[in-house]
């Protein structure tokens, strides 16, 4: 079944091509949804209601656009709409925005901590990490899809950097002492 | 091996290419709700037939009723035309009156086949010269095509004795046929303008002809059984050769010149008059039945605004919140309801109406414990399922699964508070009414359906002493419901115009809220009361 065949039958709610549709993309969207939920078991509620508003709404996709980038923004909106509301108060000085740099050997650390590690992270700092880091979004974007101001959303993602460096930098140190 | 990299570069390039197989029982998830979906899907059109055809209906009513009222142009034409063809010949002096007479006149000879086209045309001569008189009055006109045909009855007898049983069948037919057409002309004329003049009243006249004759098929009836009894005894008296006086008896009072011969004719008046009294009995009991079946109808909208205290609970055990509340005592708030109604009489029995209106609803789910989570690190994690909380620092949970076990000491000492869940909805209900008693105070009973918008979302924490602080709204309430509507309404007309109105209703709420805990079935009670001003 073509790709073309398979959005039809979606549009008229055929169960198979649901199916297919969904197996289709289920990984990769599950780790879109691992990198911007709390946890795993979030995560799959996350997918779950991500397929079901896909599936609500195919008949709005319109084919010129790629199907994989469309169901992507709708997950991560999924994401964004369960933890946008969780506010993060701390507010920081632009000025001591700065970029975080860290040692890193090849292999270091598995993607299970670096996920893990992400995942920990307070809601807001984990949504503005992800897409600005991951997902290219700038930081415009994100303030109107988070409804802050873009102040905010530079001051969130350098916070998120710095808990992130430290982590890896414990991390390592605990690693290196037990290598010893 | 080390280097620095910049961290967002690290977390991109490892998880460039990250893929994770969720587990299959997300699939059943998502398999199960689409199903439920499809479900759903298929109840609500159902809803939506129904207020489809409550919708046509009214529509259809609205339309017929202006249609009715705008429109004696295309029938007034088509009796004008039959009443040229066929009597013409008859009197040039009726036509320039243009009244009732001439409109009944041309019904009744349109039902006459050509067979007896002469018998026709001597009744019509004959008639034109009792005619003249009694122009006026429909009343009198009744009694005068009694007179001549009689009269013509008597003349066919003497030419022709062979075809006299055919001919007054015929006659009969045609009598009660007219007679009709008279009745509902006399009802009609009370209504009407009584100066009989020009084309609206002709208008009104024509149409009124038409109409109780399809309304009323039933009586139509009633009056040709009692037409034809008072034809037979009309026939026995004219075997006696005392037609003509009787039925000029009738027109005793009116006709001077009739009452004349009829006095040659004294010893049999007893007889007469008891004919000319069930005539107009019988006319009497006609025309008061349909007036009856008219006069009601005349108002047949009605506005009503209203409002109502409006009671929520309900039916089961259970929480639209969090499945831990489950097994709490729930209390039902008292809110209003206010709205405006417009109704639409089918008949005397059945009024369609629909209307708008606001309707706030609450309850509270009582014996809730509320701690600022950040002191009580062990049920941090304890979130409400269905609310989506815009303070997170406060944690809340349900004293009845509080334990010894599980919860810190400090838990028991704490005051219970209650949470409480405030719904808005615009409703739009379409309802039938049936009239059970219709006098000046009236009863009647109310069926029907509403289709619930959600306007308004909260939830509050309540605690012992008062405080309110609203803590977010629920995620699980569906943006539009329905609910089945009962009731009884009693009311009261204060004139033909302005009625008050009491309505006890329940509604049963259909589909909500999209998941609760247990099995929360929600309902509302509401006494509306209002003014309902007919038009």
């Amino acid at each position: 079944m073509s790709l073309d065949q398979l959005i039809e039958r979606c549009k008229h709610n055929d169960a198979q091509a649901q199916s297919q549709l969904y197996k289709r993309y289920a990984s990769k969207l599950f780790s879109v949804c691992l990198k911007y939920s709390r946890n795993y078991v979030e995560a799959q509620d996350n997918l779950q209601d991500a397929y079901l508003t896909i599936f609500k709404k195919i008949g709005q996709f319109k084919s010129q656009g790629s199907l994989e980038g469309w169901m992507k923004r709708i997950t991560i909106n999924t994401a964004l709409q369960r933890y946008r509301s969780a506010g993060v108060f701390d507010i920081i000085n632009e000025d001591q925005i700065e970029d975080v740099y860290v040692d890193v050997e090849d292999d270091d650390m598995s993607i299970d901590y670096l996920l893990n590690i992400i995942q920990e992270l307070p809601d807001r700092y984990r949504l503005v990490f992800n897409l600005y880091a991951l997902d290219d979004y700038s930081h415009k974007e994100i303030a109107e899809m988070l409804t802050i101001s873009t102040g905010t959303s530079k001051s969130n993602l350098a916070r998120a950097r710095t808990i992130l460096k430290e982590k890896i930098k414990h991390y390592k140190a605990s690693h290196n002492s037990q290598s010893i | 091996m080390s280097e620095k990299k910049h961290i967002d570069k690290l977390f991109k390039e490892q998880l460039k290419n990250f893929e994770a197989t969720p587990s299959d029982a997300v699939w059943q998830n998502i398999e199960a709700a689409l199903k439920k979906e499809k479900r759903k899907r298929r109840v609500i059109p159902i809803w939506w037939k129904v207020a489809g055809v409550a919708a046509a209906l009214v529509l259809m009513f609205t339309v017929a009723n202006t249609l009715l009222n705008n429109s004696g142009g295309p029938v007034e034409q088509k009796v004008v035309d039959t009443k040229k063809s066929n009597s013409e010949s008859i009197n040039e002096d009726r036509i320039p009156n243009g009244s009732e007479l001439n409109t009944s006149e041309g019904a009744e000879n349109n039902t006459i086949v050509g067979s007896e086209k002469n018998s026709l045309e001597n009744n019509e001569d004959n008639n034109s010269n009792t005619l003249e008189n009694n122009l006026t009055s429909p009343n009198t006109s009744y009694h005068k095509t009694s007179i001549t045909l009689s009269e013509e009855k008597e003349k066919q007898e003497i030419e022709n004795s062979k075809n006299e049983t055919h001919k007054n069948k015929s006659v009969i037919k045609n009598k009660s046929l007219q007679r009709d057409a008279i009745v509902s002309t006399e009802n009609k004329k009370i209504k009407s303008n009584k100066e009989n003049s020009n084309l609206k009243n002709k208008n009104t006249v024509v149409k009124n002809a038409n109409g109780p004759v399809f309304q009323d098929e039933d009586l139509k009836n009633d009056i040709r059984k009692e037409q034809s009894e008072i034809d037979k005894l009309i026939k026995q008296t004219k075997k006696n050769n005392t037609s003509q006086v009787t039925s000029s008896n009738a027109l005793e009072k009116k006709n001077s010149d009739i009452r004349i011969d009829s006095s040659k004719t004294k010893d049999l008046e007893t007889t007469e008059n008891a004919i000319a009294k069930a005539i107009a009995l019988t006319e009497n009991e006609d025309s008061q039945k349909v007036n009856d079946s008219i006069n009601p109808l005349t108002k047949r909208w009605s506005v009503a605004p209203n409002m109502a205290p409006v009671y929520f609970n309900t039916l089961g055990s259970g929480s639209p919140i969090d499945e831990q509340f489950v097994d709490n005592t729930k209390e039902g708030d008292v809110n209003v309801s206010y709205g405006v109604k417009g109704a639409y009489a089918i008949n005397k029995k059945l009024t369609i109406r629909a209307g708008v209106s606001k309707v706030n609803l609450g309850y509270s789910t009582n014996n809730v414990v509320a701690f600022n989570s950040s002191s009580a690190s062990a049920s941090s994690d304890r979130e409400l399922q269905h609310i989506n909380i815009s303070d997170s620092t406060m944690t809340y949970l349900s004293a009845n699964n509080l334990r010894f076990a599980n919860g810190p000491e400090v838990l028991f000492l704490k005051e219970q508070g209650s949470i409480s869940q405030q719904l808005g909805f615009i409703e739009v209900p379409i309802e039938l009414e049936y009239n059970v008693l219709d006098t000046k105070i009236g009863v009647h009973l109310i069926g029907g359906f509403s289709t619930l918008f959600l306007s308004d979302n909260d939830v509050y924490s309540v605690e012992n002493n008062g405080d309110k602080t609203r803590l977010g709204e629920a995620t699980n309430i569906n943006n539009m419901s329905y609910s089945a509507n009962f009731g009884i309404g009693i009311n009261y007309n204060i004139s033909k115009q302005l009625r008050f109105n009491l309505e006890p209703t329940f509604k049963y709420q259909i589909n909500t809220f999209n998941d609760t805990s247990g099995n929360f079935q929600p309902f509302f009670i509401g006494v509306y009361t209002g003014l309902s001003f007919k038009f």
